[in-house]
């Protein structure tokens, strides 16, 4: 049974096995990483971008209120021109 | 016809003084292995679609605020210059009223007077069309919103290395 281990057929056939293994070791714990060190970048890249919209967020706001005073102008003047206009006409 | 010693090569022979419990050793590693990489690999696909989806949400972020900031300053200008015209267009008809009732004085006053009143009347002509012609000369332009597209290169690359690899390592 022993000398049945030792034969050059089981020598190879464990060595086959064993490059298998060694293989899916290789792949788990060598490949991985890689991916989790994708993650953590995008990780950062979204930290980044929440700073950036943390900052922008109530420019936009203030864009908005600002547009909107100059629109709320630009009626004024376009009923005081109105006004003179009807006035002139008249 | 040159023979090839097969007999040697006999996978059978070889098979057969392979020890059972081996046989199915290497059975079940061959079998743990094949599912292990088909698992793996889509297990990694999806990663990577998740991670690029993740990646092209973010561009696209930066993209929108930058487009939005484009947008902004143009129609910042595109309110100012309408406020201008208009103020301009205001003032523009309080003079026009202003000069004909001048026009009006002036040709009732002048009577048989000859050339200093024609002169004068050819000068308050002359500055209404000045006016006139600062009012229009910087017609307003519209903003044109659809030639805004991003420049910047925010440095975000989509990493394919570790796909090459497990393709690779399948084949």
């Amino acid at each position: 049974m022993e000398k049945k281990w030792k034969n050059p057929q089981s020598i190879i056939v464990i060595a086959i096995i064993a490059i298998i293994f060694c293989y899916i070791f290789v792949d788990l714990f060598l490949n991985k990483p890689q991916m989790n060190n994708d993650i953590k970048e995008l990780k950062s890249q979204y930290n980044e971008l929440s700073i950036f919209l943390d900052k922008k967020i109530p420019e936009i706001d203030s864009t908005f209120s600002i547009q909107s005073k100059q629109l709320q102008e630009q009626k004024q003047q376009m009923d005081s021109l109105e006004l003179t206009l009807s006035h002139k006409i008249r | 016809m040159a023979s090839i010693p097969f007999e040697k090569l006999n996978i059978n022979r070889f098979w057969e003084k392979t020890p059972t419990p081996l046989k199915y050793i290497l059975i079940f590693t061959i079998l743990i292995s094949t599912s292990y990489f088909i698992v793996s690999k889509r297990i990694d696909d999806s990663r990577f679609k998740e991670i690029d989806t993740m990646k092209r949400g973010i561009v696209a972020t930066y993209e929108l605020i930058d487009n939005f900031e484009e947008f902004r300053k143009e129609q910042d200008t595109y309110n100012k210059e309408v406020l201008n015209y208009l103020k301009n267009l205001h003032a523009l008809v309080e003079d026009l009223n202003a000069t004909t009732n001048r026009k009006f004085d002036i040709l009732m006053n002048s009577g048989n007077k000859n050339t200093g009143d024609i002169i004068e009347k050819i000068q308050i002509l002359n500055e209404s069309f000045e006016r006139v012609s600062k009012v229009y000369e910087g017609n307003i332009q519209t903003p044109n919103l659809d030639d805004n597209k991003v420049k910047k290169d925010y440095n975000i690359k989509i990493e394919v290395t570790r796909q090459v690899t497990r393709k690779d390592s399948i084949k």
